[in-house]
């Protein structure tokens, strides 16, 4: 375990930790027993609650426990209980999981447990009429966003993060605008852009406000392309920048869009000789030209292109130089 | 106090001093620590409100023509609350990875006081308005002043300047070259963003300054990003260096150290030398001195006196003790002047935000309290750099620094800012301090929220800050009067390094010469080896596990 010392022990010390943990995994396995006889004989009751409780907090993997404790909220508890009292044993459980994500965070099983919590809460405080009818699920819900972006504070490149802040996302009973998604993509972008998650993110949001027209396709796409230029002349060596630029580019079917492209970049690589991502990028769309606008291209001079920049590729990036081998092989190929 | 006989005297608490104290106890010395003051910190001393009028008083009647702060003049009200400020005469900046930081995590002093991250750092544009300074890639990125290609070279020459750069290709033959001059014809960067480069990142002070320092220092900068947050720099609690200082001698006096304040030093006589018994030409045994203080009962007696030049006694100054050249103030020197000023109302140091259609489309979702002081309001700790010829009655050949301490760094109390202004000029200048530094305070105040009505300080301090005479440390062997070199005319960030790197010279020169008496007097043959000695001895677990970060 880091930063736990390593002390020396003699042998009696050695025993004498043995002699504690022996007694420790009786306890356990007794414990394990109790449950899981309970469990057979289908005790719903709160001291059976109560014992998994105990059991989960020493391990917390033991997925067939969380389902045992699950069955007992909704089959012993949750009956001939109020809305309310349903809504703190949950939001109890919430807190429970919690404190077990400090020690644990990565344990899927408590995350599965969280998820089906946030989905089980109940209706209320308010009713249908009065307009308060999701007032606790939007407590929960809220925090529950507050959670992941303490999360992606601390690590905003933890792509298992990002994938809970899209369920979450998805499942407030209020959604958030997707506006204020973009901009929070757009902050973690500003922190530090060597981030696919957070590009990642950018695209999925920009693509859905693109196709339900809340955002004007052209517009937009003008503003990513200033902003990933900025990114990519600050740092010509971050993969993430060129993935994305990829995806802004499309289909290749806007033949203006990529010789405008290509002339950015081919600028960029004057004053950066030795880039390879440059080189790569405009290989990349150089073909596409070729394939797609064969007709209102020089087919020729692109070819020749091509071949000069994967010829330097090999020589500036030779761990791929058969990559490189492979594809000028097939421009020579031609057209479709 | 049971005899007055130490190994060490020092005079004079400033923080070079007074880290050496520190670490002389720490290694077992017998020291005592002396100062006139009734304050810690001597001339970086952190002073209330009160404590700096009286100073200002001190100074401002002065006759000496080579002393060490001139040309003081104050105004005339002091505001309330005055107990609450707490304003360092040594303002500084402390780079994170350096002497100096080691040394206050390796002495334990760094648990007695907090700090605060620099909060922004702007560069004063020759239009009038304030531009955010580059100095990271995520800087870099978000800037919208800087051209696509300007960008690439910035980026270039940044992680060049990160690097190894002493054998490169790129710095041949140029180490010598003017900063500025290097940055636009090696690298292809502009006047502009050279200048930005020199004075606001790596704290250049005139237009001269040659580029191999200068690189030096910017490296030594770009290593501290992300020590402790995306600033290079802290800035202390409680008014800065001078309470760090005070700190250094809580924990010499925690070691043993004994500490005399406000007393008059009367007289400082050297001991005769006790001649040898066999005549070698190794006389090891120390002079010493005897000090006598004034209203105090008994003489102090010592081995070695370690002082600053500003704090050595008359009597001395004609006795034979090689203390150095006494050089008359050349008239090229260089001396700071300085300002300090109170005011009530926030000032935003970083560039506002121009909008375009990006920010509109996307919603500004201000619910973080980050983005809210990141977006400038608010601005507690930060600093902001004139360089030459930006301001249009300022220097043309020096930059300004001003910095900026609010309550967040516990000098002042809520509601009120301090301002610390520095030019450096000519020893030789009659202008007053005052006249020179007016056109920065005025530019400065009218950042603030309202620039129609600019506010008014509610009190200010102006002053000339002049480097010592004496530079050298004596030779070893005839003088147990060690002099403690001063950090005169430097980069803003770089005194405290300085001066931590001087008291562990004076240290290891003290510590040398108080062994090589010793073992000499045990007749102990390997004696090289035992003399060498670490400047601060490993803390107790305990202590080290609180420095764990």
């Amino acid at each position: 375990m880091h930063g736990v010392k390593r002390t020396r022990q003699t042998a009696d010390d050695i025993a004498a930790k043995k002699r504690r943990e022996q007694s420790k995994i009786e306890e356990y396995l007794a414990l394990t027993r109790d449950v899981l006889s309970r469990k057979k004989a289908s005790d719903w009751s709160e001291d059976a609650f109560n014992l998994t409780t105990k059991l989960l907090q020493v391990n917390p993997e033991f997925y067939t426990v969380w389902n045992y404790r699950r069955n007992i909220l909704l089959r012993g508890l949750f009956p001939q209980r109020t809305p309310e009292d349903v809504n703190n044993l949950l939001s109890e459980d919430l807190a429970m999981t919690m404190t077990a994500l400090k020690a644990h965070p990565k344990v899927y099983w408590i995350w599965n447990h969280r998820r089906w919590c946030l989905e089980n809460i109940p209706n209320g405080p308010g009713s249908q009429e009065d307009g308060d009818v999701a007032g606790w699920k939007k407590k929960c819900w809220d925090r529950e966003l507050f959670v992941v972006e303490k999360m992606l504070d601390a690590d905003p490149r933890n792509f298992h993060a990002w994938n809970y802040r899209r369920y979450v996302l998805a499942g407030m009973p209020v959604p958030r605008p997707e506006t204020s998604e973009l901009a929070y993509t757009k902050r973690k972008i500003e922190a530090n852009f060597s981030n696919f998650s957070a590009w990642h993110q950018r695209s999925k949001v920009l693509t859905s406000l693109w196709s339900s027209d809340k955002l004007d396709k052209a517009k937009s796409r003008e503003v990513e392309f200033e902003l990933i230029r900025n990114a990519m002349y600050t740092d010509p060596d971050d993969q993430s920048v060129w993935m994305y630029h990829r995806w802004l580019i499309g289909s290749g079917d806007d033949q203006m869009l990529l010789e405008r492209e290509i002339s950015v970049i081919q600028e960029l690589l004057d004053e950066q000789p030795d880039s390879k991502w440059c080189m790569e990028s405009i290989v990349h769309y150089k073909l596409i030209l070729i394939r797609n606008h064969s007709r209102s291209v020089d087919v020729g001079k692109l070819t020749g292109d091509c071949s000069t920049l994967l010829s330097q590729l090999q020589r500036l990036d030779p761990s791929r130089r058969r990559r490189y081998e492979e594809i000028a092989k097939n421009i020579d190929v031609g057209p479709r | 106090m049971e005899d007055g006989n130490f190994d060490v005297i020092i005079i004079g608490t400033g923080l070079t001093e007074s880290i050496t104290a520190a670490a002389l106890s720490k290694a077992g010395f017998k020291v005592a620590h002396l100062d006139e003051n009734p304050y810690y910190g001597g001339n970086e001393a952190s002073l209330s409100l009160e404590e700096l009028a009286q100073w200002a008083c001190k100074h401002s009647s002065s006759s000496e023509p080579v002393a060490r702060f001139t040309s003081v003049t104050r105004s005339a009200d002091i505001p309330s609350y005055a107990r609450q400020y707490s304003i360092c005469l040594c303002p500084s900046v402390i780079p994170s990875i350096g002497p100096f930081i080691s040394a206050l995590v390796a002495s334990g002093v760094s648990k007695y006081t907090g700090f605060r991250l620099l909060e922004s750092a702007a560069v004063y544009d020759s239009s009038g308005t304030l531009k955010n300074v580059p100095g990271s890639k995520e800087d870099v990125f978000k800037n919208k002043d800087i051209s696509l290609i300007e960008k690439r070279r910035l980026m270039r020459f940044l992680t060049f300047s990160a690097g190894d750069f002493e054998d490169t290709k790129e710095l041949e033959g140029s180490q010598q070259l003017p900063f500025l001059q290097f940055l636009q014809e090696v690298f292809s960067l502009s006047e502009e963003i050279s200048s930005v480069i020199a004075y606001s990142l790596a704290y250049c002070v005139s237009v001269d300054d040659a580029t191999l320092p200068a690189l030096q220092r910017l490296r030594r900068y770009m290593h501290s990003i992300g020590r402790y947050g995306p600033s290079p720099f802290l800035v202390g609690h409680y008014g800065g260096i001078g309470d760090i200082a005070q700190g250094f001698c809580r924990a010499a006096a925690v070691s043993g150290g004994v500490y005399i304040l406000g007393r008059k030093i009367l007289s400082v006589t050297p001991q005769d030398s006790s001649p040898s018994t066999d005549n070698s030409v190794h006389d090891t045994s120390l002079p010493g001195y005897t000090i006598t203080l004034d209203d105090f009962p008994e003489p102090l007696t010592c081995k070695i006196i370690i002082s600053s030049t500003s704090n050595i006694h008359p009597d001395l100054i004609s006795d034979s003790q090689p203390t150095g050249a006494m050089q008359d103030v050349d008239l090229n020197t260089t001396s700071v002047a300085r300002c300090i000023a109170i005011i009530d109302k926030p000032i935003s140091f970083a560039a506002v935000p121009s909008t375009d259609d990006a920010e509109d489309i996307e919603s500004n979702d201000e619910s973080t309290e980050s983005s809210r002081r990141a977006s400038g309001r608010d601005m507690d700790t930060a600093v902001l750099v004139f360089p030459p010829s930006s301001l249009p009655r300022g220097s043309r050949t020096s930059a300004a620094t001003v910095l900026l301490n609010g309550e967040g760094s516990l000098s002042a109390p809520k509601g009120k800012w301090i301002l610390y202004i520095g030019l450096p000029v000519l020893s030789s200048t009659t202008v007053k301090p005052e006249d020179i530094l007016r056109p920065y305070l005025d530019a400065v105040l009218t950042l603030a929220h309202d620039a129609e009505h600019p506010p008014k300080p509610l009190f200010t301090t102006f002053y000339m800050e002049n480097p010592s005479r004496a530079t050298q440390s004596p030779d070893v062997d005839s003088s147990s009067y060690l002099v403690v070199p001063q950090a005169d005319i430097s980069a803003l960030p770089d005194r405290p390094d300085i001066m931590t790197e001087h008291a562990e010279t004076v240290f290891q020169m003290a510590v040398r010469m108080l062994r090589r008496e010793t073992s000499s007097a045990m007749g102990d043959g390997d004696v090289e080896s035992s003399l060498k000695q670490d400047f601060w001895p490993p803390l107790p677990d305990d202590e080290a596990e609180s420095q764990e970060w």
